[in-house]
């Protein structure tokens, strides 16, 4: 990180000095709204992407937003928030590409709001449970030395027993975790892709066997993990490469204890797949067929369902129904 | 031809550029244009509209540039002959704001950042924060439409503070401070040839072939580009050209790679 945006209003937060301490070397540039720079145009984010520069700010209005219909592992009440933007790996599928104009980091400093907006959203559902996704629009651990925002995230959901957490990562970065008690109301899920799959499309992230041994040591220090399969990739050799993928997390991990499995397809908004293979012309990915339907791209159902469904069929094998939460319906 | 281009205003900003990278005039209709093997220098006239328009025209006229940089000279609360590169540009007139990607660090220039104020008449004003000159918004607004922020830069020498006014400048004293600039413009040309451009040669061609023999309406063609250029990345290879005119038309052309992208995929 050798470029650091800062905003005015923020300039004097005591996050935004600690995590400036991390960066002595760092160009410190003093910005009126991370907008300006986060959303001005011409940008290219597979330039960025090169070298991010990272953005702090503060972060105003709604901060706790209801998750899509189909994004739940069986709650009633689910809410996604992001007290970051953007995300240090580089998977060629993420939406974030087409979604974002810029490839930098934004973190928002202001935790404490997030915790209010959660606590007083948990407190509308009086006391049925209420379910907190992180990880939407980034990844909740990957910068987690640099922000400790899970940490402080995890203080506050040791409060609120009738608000369940989720942590969405790919990163191995779990050493603060297992410094401290699990808590029975968070979820640490990890998504999982085949490690060729790993190796070609996501880029930086750690490989497959790394996040299985991380899932393994999380569940022996008591936390529940949850799974996320998702996106399914279409591959000549697909069923090959998920067969092997799911024996050798089944293998490893107390399956029974898997708090929760989800399977998602592959699915892109148009306008944001249309972004994406402007700026990776060359993805293999990107370059297969897909087919439009709702201003969503996907593969043709059949290929669809039949990659779902092999993978359905394995983990059905293994976990009991309760456990398993299709993103979307598998015939 | 692929180039980067300096840009500056005045002639005495631009004489001992043209000298260090061996530039020679180049008679364009309404642009002060020198070329040389590896940079192109365009000077726009004194001003952020003569800019605008300069950059505009030299854009349409030279749409492969690969980058920009705005040199020249400014006035700062800073010593005369101090190199500064841009970390933002804000017009003072209309308040809108560039924010120039920067390279690494490691590959950047060793010049300070600063923010430069693009204002319509020279000024007295020094305030510390701003580098004061005439025609960075002009440029930025004019390049960044066509080329990201990653590849449009300014570099600035200071030549006027507040103990020596723009207005006992010496014609004789530009030529030396703008030499000043040039390490800072070569490392910066350096940092953004690194940034890689894909490859697409060979669909390139293909594409070329094919629209030049058989007739493809605009939007086939468009279509056709995107296919040849997806299918070439899933078969490592583009397609056989040969095989492809055997087709005779568009329609056929289409359907064949319709069928072809249906049943590939890629192998992990
Ligand atoms: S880890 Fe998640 S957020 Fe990060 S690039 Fe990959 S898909 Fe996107």
């Amino acid at each position: 990180m050798d470029t650091i945006y800062v905003e005015n209003a923020i300039a004097h937060h005591a996050r935004v000095k600690t995590i400036l301490t991390r960066f002595p070397k760092a160009r410190v540039i003093a910005i009126e709204r991370y907008t300006d720079v986060f959303n001005a145009p011409s940008q290219n984010f597979r330039t960025q992407k090169a070298n991010p520069a990272l953005i702090l700010a503060y972060k105003h209005g709604n901060k706790v937003l209801p998750t899509p219909p189909d994004y739940h592992i069986g709650g009633a009440h689910n809410y996604y928030f992001s007290h970051m933007l953007n995300c240090i790996y580089d998977c060629r599928y993420c939406f974030l590409q087409g979604m974002y104009r810029s490839a930098n980091y934004v973190v928002f400093v202001n935790y404490e709001d997030f915790f209010t907006d959660i606590a007083e959203q948990m407190q509308q559902h009086g006391e049925q449970e209420s379910w907190f996704f992180s990880g939407y629009d980034c990844d909740s651990l990957a910068l987690e030395p640099v922000t400790e925002f899970i940490a402080a995230c995890l203080d506050q959901f040791e409060k609120l027993p009738c608000a369940n957490l989720e942590i969405r990562t790919k990163s191995t970065q779990i050493r603060q975790l297992l410094s401290r008690q699990a808590i029975p109301n968070c979820v640490i899920a990890y998504s999982l892709s085949p490690e060729p799959i790993v190796a070609a499309e996501e880029h930086k992230t750690a490989s497959l066997e790394k996040r299985i041994t991380a899932l393994k040591a999380l569940q022996d220090h008591g936390w529940k993990v949850g799974l996320r399969f998702d996106p399914i990739l279409k591959a000549t050799n697909a069923q090959a490469l998920y067969a092997d993928m799911f024996d050798a997390v089944f293998e490893q991990l107390e399956t029974s204890k898997i708090h929760s499995i989800s399977l998602g397809p592959f699915r892109l908004p148009t306008q944001f797949y249309k972004k994406m293979i402007r700026l990776y012309p060359e993805s293999k990915l990107l370059s297969t067929n897909l087919t439009a339907s709702n201003n969503m791209l996907s593969y043709d159902p059949e290929t669809e369902n039949s990659l779902l469904k092999f993978c359905e069929t394995r983990i059905l094998k293994t976990v009991k129904p309760d456990q398993y939460f299709p993103c979307v319906s598998v015939s | 031809m692929t180039k980067p281009c300096i840009i500056t205003a005045l002639p005495i900003e631009s004489k001992c550029l043209v000298d260090n990278y061996r530039l020679s005039f180049v008679k364009t209709a309404n642009l002060n244009l020198y070329d040389g093997d590896k940079v192109r220098l365009l000077q726009c006239g004194l001003g952020k509209l003569s800019a605008a328009a300069s950059v505009n025209l030299f854009l349409h006229l030279y749409p492969q540039t690969t980058s920009i940089i705005n040199v020249g000279i400014a006035g700062a609360d800073l010593p005369i002959g101090t190199v500064v590169m841009a970390h933002t540009i804000r017009d003072k007139g209309s308040n809108r704001k560039w924010y120039p990607h920067l390279p690494e660090s490691r590959n950047s220039p060793k010049a300070e950042l600063k923010e430069i104020l693009t204002v319509d008449k020279p000024c007295d004003e020094y305030k510390s924060e701003f580098v004061y000159d005439m025609e960075a918004s002009g440029i930025f607004s004019a390049a960044c439409p066509r080329l990201n922020t990653a590849l449009v830069h300014s570099v600035k020498v200071i030549s006027d503070n507040v103990q020596n006014s723009w207005t006992a400048l010496s014609k004789n004293k530009v030529p030396e401070l703008m030499l000043k600039t040039i390490p800072c413009i070569d490392q910066l040309l350096l940092a953004m040839a690194s940034n890689k451009t894909i490859d697409q040669a060979a669909t390139t061609a293909l594409f070329d072939e094919l629209i030049s023999t058989l007739h493809f309406t605009q939007t086939e063609q468009h279509a056709l580009k995107d296919k040849l250029q997806r299918l070439t990345n899933l078969l490592d290879e583009p397609p056989s050209a040969t095989s492809l005119l055997n087709l005779k038309n568009a329609k056929n052309i289409h359907a064949h790679l319709d069928a072809k992208l249906e049943s590939v995929a890629p192998t992990y």
